[in-house]
């Protein structure tokens, strides 16, 4: 059960910047899913935190895939990150 | 990647054959970095090798951003989307388990 509430795109309670928020990734990363829900209690992050990953790690990054990727999850496994 | 790399990745040494040159050298440089050990000037020759200071730097600052987004999840404890579980596991019963380890989310408490 996170510890911070995971805003639901379809909560009309949702301020205008979250909801904007939520709508933008959802079309460019395709879905939502959870860690964007999460962020969207701070858009303005989420926002800053999607600007990096797109210039280092997908789309501008100057890296082929392969190797963009194996950063990424040589990361994670020795973080043992069960996201 | 190989289900092979994918398995060897937490792997220190890593075994011989599973990646080429520039991998190894992203994997090692990701491990120590993660690890907050120093990079000492091999790790960082190896990289020099096969890569330019920007990309250098999109390497770091990618691996950077994973462990962002580690301590992110363990900081809020973020509910993997059934989504997510769904599709690993209808992957899981098409090409077998993946290579990734998958530790459970930590209990709260």
């Amino acid at each position: 059960m996170a510890r911070i509430p995971l805003m639901d795109e379809k909560d009309p309670r949702l301020s205008a910047d979250a909801r904007a928020y939520l709508q933008h990734v959802s079309q460019t990363r395709g879905r939502l899913i959870n860690i964007y829900r999460a962020m969207a209690n701070r858009p303005e992050v989420g926002r800053g935190f999607s600007g990096l990953a797109n210039t280092v790690y997908r789309g501008n990054t100057t890296l082929d895939p392969q190797h963009a990727e194996l950063a990424y999850l040589t990361a994670t496994v020795v973080n043992n990150c069960y996201y | 990647m190989t289900e092979e790399q994918l398995h060897h990745l937490n792997n220190d040494p890593l075994p011989e054959g599973v990646y080429d040159a520039a991998q190894a050298a992203i994997v090692r440089y990701a491990q120590k970095s993660t690890r907050l050990e120093p990079i000492d000037d091999a790790t960082y020759a190896a990289l020099a090798k096969h890569f330019s200071a920007p990309q250098i730097m999109d390497i770091c600052l990618t691996v950077g951003l994973s462990n962002m987004v580690n301590r992110f999840h363990a900081t809020f404890l973020t509910d993997v989307d059934q989504a997510t579980i769904d599709e690993v596991e209808a992957g899981d019963a098409i090409a077998g388990v993946c290579a990734i380890p998958r530790p459970k989310p930590p209990q709260p408490g």
